[in-house]
């Protein structure tokens, strides 16, 4: 599916904010000529191909009472990638999960981004993974300010 | 947060519904007014829980791709090596960190070229001891959506 006209200005439109009213894509549709009805349609596609992830409420998880974030960076031996990103990616309390190339003094090639209400949260999931996954060899690195949380922009 | 107020921001963050009158449909499924409903979100927009409601859009899918960078920033040049960092809106977020390697964000760019270039621009900034540049290899789970 190509990214047309029509389907670049609801892109822009919805990586902003859908504004909180009975019919929030009617001034959308007056805006761009179409009907409301197609707009929902290209939506949906959009969705379906993968552009739009997810639609909805983006939280800000410091406000909801997840006070506490933990970046922990694993150094993983290729056989237990597998195993350990399988444990991950089933725990709630983590948002990001991602294999990384390493770096000069960083051996650690496994990052997991953990939110919870205590530090005493963050280490539990911590916890739990090594025992599962049988990995020991990570570093943990507690948030201690945010200086910029934004959503991206594209420019369409 | 109350047990309402937890519902509401449940099904606004994974069950936004794709149609004309999505506030309506929701209010309806929450068994109260879409008035009622409406006030509540602005409520919650207000207390800073909700940052927005929208389409979160696919990197990838979009042809972007994105650096994870860690720096190593002496404590006096903090200030001005965030603002630097912050200046670009190819950064989306950046965080200090408890640990030696304190500063961490993430650049994004269609470009690979641009990336670079940032990464070569940033190493020379002054303060900084050392840069880890750390491009994803593969992405196992993006899921900002918080579970109550």
């Amino acid at each position: 599916m190509k990214l047309n006209k029509t389907r670049k200005d609801i892109l822009k439109f919805l990586q902003g904010d859908i504004p909180v009213e009975d019919s929030p894509y009617s001034g959308l549709a007056q805006a761009i000529n179409t009907r409301e009805s197609c707009i929902v349609k290209e939506i949906a596609l959009l969705k379906k191909h993968g552009y739009i992830r997810r639609l909805g409420a983006v939280l800000h998880h410091r406000n909801i009472g997840l006070k506490v974030n933990c970046m922990c960076a694993w150094k993983v031996p290729h056989s237990l990638i597998k195993k350990i990103s399988g444990i991950s990616v089933r725990q709630k309390e983590i948002s990001h999960c991602y294999l990384r190339k390493t770096a000069k003094n960083w051996p650690y090639n496994f990052y997991i981004m953990i939110h919870g209400k205590s530090k005493r949260d963050c280490i539990n999931v911590v916890e739990n993974i090594r025992a599962k996954s049988g990995v020991a060899d990570y570093r943990l690195l507690f948030t201690k300010k945010e200086f910029k949380k934004i959503s991206p922009k594209y420019k369409f | 947060m109350n047990q309402k107020e937890k519902k509401i921001l449940k099904k606004l963050q994974s069950e936004f519904p794709i149609c004309a009158r999505p506030y309506e449909k929701l209010s309806r499924q929450l068994g109260m007014s879409q008035a009622s409903l409406c006030k509540k979100i602005i409520l919650l927009k207000r207390q800073g829980k909700i940052r927005r409601i929208g389409a979160v859009i696919d990197d990838g899918r979009m042809g972007c791709q994105s650096v994870l960078i860690g720096a190593c920033v002496c404590k006096i040049f903090i200030v001005p090596v965030v603002n630097f960092i912050n200046s670009f809106p190819n950064v989306t977020h950046n965080y200090l960190r408890d640990d030696e390697y304190n500063i961490w964000f993430t650049f994004r760019s269609g470009r690979k070229k641009e990336i670079d270039r940032f990464v070569s621009g940033f190493r020379k900034r002054q303060g900084i001891d050392d840069v880890l540049v750390l491009p994803s290899i593969r992405m196992f789970k993006i899921n900002a959506e918080f579970k109550f």
